[in-house]
């Protein structure tokens, strides 16, 4: 019993397992480092020594390259892969399928369906200033939709999951629709977006992402021991007293509510949703808060990876971060399936 | 203690009727269990115990009051209930497991006190899983992942517990264990455990009282010498067969013959 603690004071209790938490610390550590790589390389890379006086000083020209370029961008995807990250172990849950991800709910299909309506007819007169709020309503909007089509006394994950597909594939021709009829500068952009990218982030967006995300996460924190129980079967969850259709609707609320603040600022950055909660799933096997916060560790570094990758592989070219998110995180994804099978 | 009880019940799924205008009392602080041949209601009649399913007529009452009338929680506290075929979430430890029993006791506030662990401790005892603790519940042969979860409804600490078909898929030694196991928690902690089961013989053996489900209708019910006869056999499960006393448990003891044999 000895790995299992107890914090309790006064009426207050909790149960902790502390081992896994020492790889959340490791893990975390990493993703300190790759902020930190973040920083130092791109156009024009800096030593160690550089990047401390760079950080040192935020009003010379490194500095400012630091501080308002790279910085600000880097926490974005960060915020971006956390929030994709939370969204689809959120969604493995409630599904009870490792298949899950924002992007089978079609959470992700929507906010796309609704930002690429928004570059074909809005774009032009009101800048993209509200680009995050229509992705943002798109996803919520997708998620509802798909809640209620799969309602027949209830919800249940298998009729969630087939329903989320299917809306998935109209939404998708919807998308394609308006990109092929709009005008090329419009399909660029677009789809620049849909690739996902947190090109040009700056001070502002992180600001108001950060926000967000601090609100959705002080709404998880108390529903992750239902996140938990979600993963029982109906009769098993009735049975200790779970209101179960309640419970579901509330962690999809949530987790549309994280994919879709990830979408408005990231863009449909597909993958890192199912991922991210794989991967945490394999380092931390037991279900629990430390699982939670691996994959949201996870889902931040691979982002910031992945931007990384983007601005420094093909230089001068600076290309979406989307294109290698898949390119890092499948092969990584692969390998682990293949030798956990062998 | 608590006493569970069906009135005027009638319900089924889409537009099939399973029960109909079925009452039944369960005895307090025995072991009732539910007979029945394939597809009679008795599974259908414990998940409208249980508030799995909700009744087109009629309640389901705990302490006489309609059991839809209070929280789910409320009810899980003096409820547990073990479905047919549980699947516990992947990666899951046996401990966390029987942790989850205790969810209905819990608030945000107090979610591992004293209390929990205690009785968490007192179920693994019990239930002779101390030693598997630790180990994931997909690692665990049948009987011991059997026991686990009898484990999480004894950390649920109800006065009442309801099992559908515990010891299906179970080899002959696992299934006594699990009677055995249940019937002692009737005996020493008093609980009140109504269960599916498919095997009469055994039915005969741990029950103080057995129900015979007949086309969603109760049709006998009593002390199993009194309900498991030669002609009762043969209206409940179109069966022939004779009914001697077991020579070491004087419990009735069914043979079963086939259509054609007569002996």
């Amino acid at each position: 019993m000895a790995e299992v603690g107890a914090l309790r004071l006064g009426g207050f209790s909790r149960a902790v397992v502390w081992r896994p938490w020492r790889r959340v610390l490791i893990v975390l550590g990493a993703a300190g480092l790759t902020l930190l790589a973040c920083l130092a390389l791109g156009r024009i890379p800096l030593a160690p020594g550089a990047l401390a006086s760079a950080l040192a000083t935020p009003h010379s020209d490194l500095g400012l390259i630091v501080w308002q370029l790279r910085l600000p961008r880097t926490l974005l995807g960060a915020l971006v892969g956390g929030a994709l990250a939370l969204s689809g172990w959120l969604l493995q849950q409630v599904m009870r399928n490792p298949l899950a991800s924002p992007d089978t709910l079609g959470v992700t299909s929507g906010a796309s369906a609704a930002a690429v309506g928004y570059f074909a007819f809005l774009a032009a007169d009101l800048g993209s200033r509200w680009l995050p709020l229509a992705a943002a309503s798109g996803a919520l909007f997708a998620a509802c939709v798909v809640y209620l089509m799969a309602w027949r006394r209830g919800v249940t994950p298998l009729r969630l999951v087939l329903t989320g597909i299917g809306l998935s594939a109209l939404l998708g021709a919807v998308t394609t629709f308006v990109l092929v009829s709009s005008p090329l500068s419009t399909t660029l952009s677009a789809y620049v977006w849909l690739t996902g990218s947190v090109y040009g982030g700056n001070w502002p967006d992180v600001g108001q992402l950060a926000l967000w995300f601090a609100l959705a996460v002080a709404v998880m924190a108390p529903l992750v021991r239902f996140a938990l129980l979600a993963a029982l079967d109906d009769a098993l969850a009735v049975g200790i007293g779970v209101r179960v259709q309640v419970v579901r609707a509330a962690l999809m609320i949530l987790a549309a509510s994280l994919a879709g603040i990830a979408v408005a600022w990231g863009g449909a950055m597909a993958f890192v949703g199912l991922v991210a909660p794989h991967l945490a799933r394999r380092l931390v096997r037991a279900p629990g808060a430390a699982q939670v916060v691996m994959a949201c560790v996870l889902g931040a570094c691979l982002v910031m990876l992945a931007d990384l990758a983007g601005r420094t592989l093909c230089l001068p070219l600076d290309l979406p971060a989307g294109i290698f998110v898949a390119a890092i995180g499948a092969p990584f994804f692969l390998g682990l399936l293949l030798r956990q099978a062998s | 203690m608590t006493t569970i009880s069906a009135r005027r019940l009638t319900l089924g799924y889409q537009r099939r009727t399973i029960l109909r205008d079925l009452s039944l009392d369960l005895p307090e602080g025995r072991i009732s269990v539910l007979v029945g041949s394939n597809g009679c209601g008795k599974s259908t009649l414990l998940k409208a115990l249980a508030r799995l399913l909700d009744p087109w007529q009629g309640q389901v009452s705990l302490d006489g009051h309609d059991i839809r009338r209070r929280s789910t929680r409320a009810v899980a506290r003096v409820l547990s209930l073990l479905p047919q075929h549980p699947v516990a979430p992947e990666g899951i430890s046996v401990r966390q497991l029987v942790c989850l029993g205790r969810h209905p006791h819990q608030s945000w506030l107090s979610q591992w006190s004293e209390e929990d662990e205690r009785r968490v401790d007192d179920a693994l005892e019990r239930t002779a899983m101390r030693d598997q603790a630790q180990r994931r519940v997909e690692t665990l042969s049948g009987g011991q992942r059997q026991r686990a979860w009898i484990a999480m409804a004894v950390a649920q600490d109800t006065p009442l517990m309801l099992l559908d078909e515990p010891t299906s898929f179970l080899d002959l030694t696992h299934q006594m264990e699990v009677l055995e196991l249940l019937k002692s928690l009737n005996r020493e902690a008093g609980k009140t455990i109504v269960m599916v089961l498919h095997d009469l013989n055994l039915a005969c053996r741990y029950a103080d009282h057995i129900v015979a489900v007949r086309d969603g209708r109760v049709h006998a019910q009593g002390a199993p010498p009194a309900v498991i006869t030669r002609e009762r056999v043969r209206e409940i499960f179109q069966l022939e067969c004779r009914v001697i006393e077991d020579p070491f448990f004087h419990t009735p003891l069914c043979i079963p013959f086939g259509k054609q044999r007569d002996a």
